[in-house]
């Protein structure tokens, strides 16, 4: 993920060319971008739609054109449709086991603080990140992770720069109040204001 | 980042957003560490899908080329479509004049088979012109006798036969007005003069029902018969649609 931009650049171009090696390097470069960004979105999914999200790029990468950057945002727009597809077919499962599931999936918010702080482990940031209320968490990701200026992240989000970067800036506090609150309370209670933030699967 | 509840203003928050990503420096701030876990390079695991993504571009990638072959087959397709048309149409305006000519032996250039297939229409129309020439001009006499003394030869100049069975055919109603027709001039000048083409043209068939008369007995019969009627009424059709037969009038 640290290749230079130029690297990626020159892949961007030689992948155009049909080169596979250069396609490789731009796999390398956006997926595992993608992947944080849709664990956000669809947890434990991510894998399947990140590989959905693949095979889209691949049949439509003739029609893209632009520069690393609006690659990154074009794949981020593939990969956020898919994934909200995914969800709205989950959807439609019979409900019997779906709740529960996703109850029992969602970690206490605590939990989730500790583990991230303790270990600061990409996945438990992540995690951490997840916890915040959907369009702040997806705009930090956008931001952060797949690297979009406020106004690409803005056109993967079908916002206004603004929204976005009031989004950022509002997800960033509550990151930090959770910071404090576990060096405050010393990892014993949940100084944290927002308990149960509505989830992504909640929204959706 | 103080210590009071609003610990970012939206200018820090843009600055971390946008830096966290390209600086990953660790340790200044439990923020940016955050962020910075985020994006951290790929970990084993996370380029799983590699091969299947190659894949899925190669394929993608090598898919207009079965595009462009579904065209080329288009293009093909139609082409041998025209082709079809072309050999169809020759078959119906060239082909009784063909089969005449080969009855006539009057196939310049048409004999060898290979010069055929192409489908080079103004061989065929010249075949059924000179075919049509011979037939109309033989009209009434005998046309399977024209068929008879060229058909099988291996004589040096079929066309002068032909012409001079042509010439034959007509010369009863007006030799000097046939002479007329442009077609006869290479004949003419063979022969040496107007006046010489009855004489010369007569030593031609002569020499030439001479050389092979047993097989053109053979082929007078069966075969000119069955060839020659079909024809009578494509040769009517070829011959107002040709620019060049003065001669019928």
């Amino acid at each position: 993920m640290r290749d230079g931009p130029a690297d990626v650049s020159a892949a961007l171009l030689a992948a155009r060319h049909g080169d596979e090696d250069a396609y490789r390097v731009l796999y390398r470069d956006v997926q595992p971008r993608l992947l944080r960004y849709l664990r956000v979105l669809v947890s434990d999914d991510a894998e399947d739609v990140a590989s959905e999200t693949w095979l889209q790029i691949a049949r439509d990468f003739a029609t893209f054109s632009g520069e690393i950057d609006d690659f990154r945002g074009w794949a981020a727009t593939i990969g956020r449709h898919r994934a909200l597809d995914h969800l709205r077919r989950q959807r439609r499962r019979p409900p019997t086991s779906e709740p529960f599931d996703e109850l029992t999936d969602l970690p206490a918010d605590h939990d989730t603080a500790d583990a991230a702080l303790e270990a600061l482990s990409t996945d438990a940031a992540l995690a951490l990140v997840a916890t915040l209320p959907p369009d702040q968490a997806e705009a930090i990701l956008l931001r952060v992770v797949i690297g979009l200026d406020a106004k690409a992240a803005a056109e993967v989000l079908g916002k206004r720069p603004g929204a976005v970067r009031t989004a950022v800036y509002r997800g960033l506090n509550r990151l930090a109040e959770r910071l404090d609150a576990r060096d405050a309370r010393g990892s014993t209670t949940p100084g944290v204001t927002n308990p149960n933030p509505p989830t992504l699967r909640e929204v959706r | 980042m103080s210590e009071n509840r609003e610990r970012l203003d939206r200018l820090a928050a843009e600055l971390m957003v946008s830096g966290a990503w390209a600086s990953g420096r660790l340790g200044s701030d439990p923020l940016a560490d955050l962020l910075a876990a985020t994006a951290v390079s790929a970990r084993d695991g996370e380029l799983a899908g590699e091969e299947a993504a190659v894949m899925a571009f190669r394929a993608a990638h090598l898919s207009p080329i079965p595009e462009l072959r579904r065209r080329s087959m288009l293009k093909t397709a139609l082409a041998k479509l025209a082709t079809a048309k072309v050999a169809i149409a020759l078959l119906a305006v060239g082909g009784g004049g063909v089969a005449l000519a080969a009855g006539s032996g009057n196939l310049p250039g048409v004999g060898s088979p290979d010069s055929h297939p192409t489908g080079r229409p103004s061989i065929s129309v010249t075949a059924s012109e000179n075919a049509s020439h011979s037939r109309a001009a033989a009209a009434g006499t005998n046309s399977a006798e024209a068929g008879k003394s060229h058909a099988p030869s291996g004589t040096p100049s079929p066309n002068l036969q032909g012409l001079c069975t042509a010439f034959n055919a007509g010369a009863g109603d007006n030799p000097g007005k046939a002479l007329d027709n442009p077609a006869f001039t290479v004949l003419i000048t063979t022969a040496g003069g107007k006046d010489k083409v009855a004489d010369y043209c007569k030593g031609v068939l002569a020499s030439a029902s001479a050389a092979h008369p047993t097989e053109a007995d053979s082929h007078g019969s069966p075969s000119t018969h069955p060839s020659g009627q079909p024809t009578h009424p494509s040769g009517a059709e070829t011959t107002p649609s040709h620019p060049v037969p003065t001669h019928s009038h």
